[in-house]
């Protein structure tokens, strides 16, 4: 009986953190995030291969320079380490502005009576803002 | 068209004392009612007379400064009132990115219902038109429509609703009072706040009647005319009458 129960409220969890990822997949403001994003990469990608070739010349006259040089280290690195700054600090504001928007419309009433307990409710929401965010930042790494 | 609620005296819902306050003002002041099971009870009010104040706290979305809510004689915590009731609230829209099919599905899998159920909710409320259409594009009365499907969809045995015939036309609004009874008919309980008398008046089972965050009546039409010596008045002679009462020294 307790475990009918406790698979019910999985399910309906479960429902909620699909509906909550495809929310905020659907939020202007995330794709707004994405587009401020892809330049900043590019740039940043530029500026490796740059900084990288410039110590690359140095390395030739040197070779025990370039032992320790790796593209990993030198090109990698740096682009998604611009990439992962950027996401850390803005999508907080992707995830704030989708909450925002709920309780200006009213929708956060209704959202907050879908299931018996409000911990699961916010659990679902967390998880799927923490999920979307893991996501992003693994697409690339 | 009321139903003949003196047969069905089991009480449901029961609030005794329930007070709220804003700050210095005074919202809701020891207000007291019960609800019997498969009746319609409307909160009948001008604007900001506590209306959506009193249904939010019987939802636990606000928390009375005093007061008990108790359901089958039994009181219930905020956090527990989601087992027994959902509250629509008034002028909100779900999701609105989201597709009317989208937001009811996700509804109907919340809570448990089947599709063709789902169906059956959407075509009584004649939504077959908008469901590719995202929330926000609908027009007025579509967007209400929809919030009464949510409410529809969820299995709770009480509803309550925050005007729910505002942004309907007459005929819209006959058809959803239909449903409405039908709903209740088949075993649910309505609580319903309406600021117009005469659909109150031709929908409801017994009115609360409201006034300043005061209670200045609550029983069937018949009842207050009794208790107001108004016999054969209309519930607009009833409540100016009673509010008449009540501000008078």
């Amino acid at each position: 009986m307790r475990s009918t129960h406790s698979r019910c409220h999985l399910r309906r969890g479960c429902t909620i953190f699909w509906y909550e990822v495809r929310k905020l997949v659907g939020n202007r403001a995330f794709w707004i995030l994405l587009l401020f994003l892809c330049p900043l990469l590019g740039y940043s990608f530029v500026q490796a291969i740059d900084l990288f070739s410039a110590a690359s010349h140095t390395a030739i006259e040197r070779p025990e320079l370039a032992s320790g040089m790796t593209t990993l280290d030198g090109v990698l690195v740096p682009t998604l380490g611009a990439f992962y700054l950027a996401t850390t600090l803005l999508f907080p504001f992707v995830a704030i502005r989708a909450l925002g928007h709920e309780k200006q419309t009213g929708a956060l009433k209704l959202g907050v009576q879908l299931l018996g307990s409000g911990f699961c409710r916010r659990l679902s929401r967390r998880t799927a803002s923490v999920s979307r965010f893991t996501l992003t930042n693994r697409r690339v790494t | 068209m009321t139903a003949s609620v003196e047969t069905l005296s089991f009480p449901l819902l029961e609030v005794e004392n329930l007070s709220k306050r804003f700050g210095d003002s005074a919202a809701l002041t020891s207000i007291s009612f019960s609800v019997r099971e498969k009746e319609i009870v409307g909160v009948i009010g001008p604007n900001g007379s506590g209306k959506t104040t009193l249904l939010e706290c019987i939802a636990g979305l606000l928390h009375p400064d005093s007061g008990t809510i108790a359901w089958q004689k039994r009181a219930v915590l905020r956090s527990q009132r989601k087992k027994y009731l959902f509250y629509l609230p008034d002028g909100i829209l779900p999701d609105g990115e989201q597709s009317v099919r989208t937001i009811l599905k996700f509804y109907g899998d919340v809570f448990a219902v089947k599709a063709a159920q789902v169906q059956e909710i959407l075509s009584q409320l004649s939504l077959e038109k908008v469901l590719a259409k995202p929330a926000f594009a609908l027009s007025k009365g579509y967007r209400k429509r929809l919030l009464l499907a949510t409410a529809l969809i969820c299995p709770r045995p009480l509803l309550i609703f925050d005007e729910p015939f505002d942004g309907l036309d007459l005929l819209q609004t006959l058809d959803v009072m239909n449903l409405l009874r039908s709903t209740a008919q088949r075993g649910r309980t309505l609580v319903v706040s309406i600021h117009q008398l005469r659909d109150a008046e031709r929908f409801c089972d017994r009115l609360l009647l409201l006034s300043n965050g005061c209670v200045l009546g609550f029983g069937s039409l018949r009842e207050l005319r009794e208790i107001s010596g108004f016999p054969g008045a209309s519930l607009e002679e009833l409540f100016l009458a009673l509010n008449s009462q009540q501000m008078s020294p």
